[in-house]
């Protein structure tokens, strides 16, 4: 699978940067779009597993669903402040300053933010049951940020808005297809990184329980 | 040609491709640190039994 999306990411590489058309006003910056737009749909579907894997742990009180969701939300904060950051990238040569308190950065800010506290309790609580009950119950509630984000942009008065609004099905085919690409390159990176991390939680856990007995 | 902005492209790629090799070496590094730990768990283990 490594080999695979290796060969998948330079293959997007090759494409955003020799095939896809040259926006005339942002010129090279409009080409950040090709990964700041899926890191940040990789947040979303990670910050989905979370709240799933959240109410799955509640309901069954099982080891592997608390796995999940901590690992998910990991990698949501990950692929979130990979967004954080490559926005300001794209907005300091478009907009002149790398940021600006509109509706959508600042929603995404908050879920950021949430998810410091997440791991908070995580990192400050002990190993038991409480920690997971409490994290499990902020992987929910932070879910319900997710929507708001995705419907930011036309929630609030247009004024409000500098984020530019979702507009791929008016997009020429080299940009929808090689966009789409780089949103399958980024979901398989995601699916990679997440068993992963569930497997060395899985042996952390193992070595945890073996120091006890021992 | 080189076009506008080229940096801020380059910047924002960069970013992102250090972070996801640096995330995946870091969990390489905890993986390797855990199966040491648990092979000496393990000997310790069978030498009290």
């Amino acid at each position: 699978m490594v080999g695979a999306i290796a060969v998948l990411w330079i293959t997007v590489l090759y494409l955003v940067l020799s095939v896809t058309r040259i926006d005339p006003e942002q010129q090279m910056a409009q080409k950040i779009f090709y990964y700041h737009v899926p890191s940040a749909w990789t947040a979303g579907v990670a910050y989905l597993l979370v709240m799933i894997a959240a109410v799955l742990y509640l309901m069954k009180k099982d080891e592997k669903f608390d796995h999940l969701g901590l690992a998910a939300a990991e990698l949501g904060t990950l692929f979130c402040a990979l967004v954080l950051i490559t926005g300001p990238i794209w907005a300091k040569p478009i907009w002149g300053a790398p940021w600006s308190w509109e509706p959508r950065l600042t929603t995404v800010l908050i879920m950021f933010l949430i998810y410091i506290g997440y791991f908070m309790v995580r990192n400050f609580g002990d190993e038991g049951e409480r920690t997971r009950r409490i994290s499990s119950v902020i992987g929910i509630a932070a879910f319900f940020n997710v929507p708001i984000i995705y419907v930011s942009v036309k929630f609030w008065a247009a004024d409000a808005q500098l984020h530019p609004q979702p507009a791929m099905g008016q997009q020429s085919p080299d940009v929808f297809w090689t966009f789409m690409l780089s949103l399958l390159v980024f979901t398989l990176l995601f699916v990679h990184m997440l068993r992963y991390r569930v497997h060395i939680l899985k042996l952390r856990s193992k070595v945890l329980k073996m120091r006890y007995d021992v | 040609m080189m076009y506008k902005y080229f940096g801020f492209f380059l910047t924002a790629f960069l970013v992102i491709f250090v972070a996801v090799c640096g995330w995946i070496y870091t969990i390489y590094r905890q993986e390797k640190a855990l199966l040491k730990e648990l092979k000496s768990l393990n000997a310790n283990k069978s030498e009290l039994e």
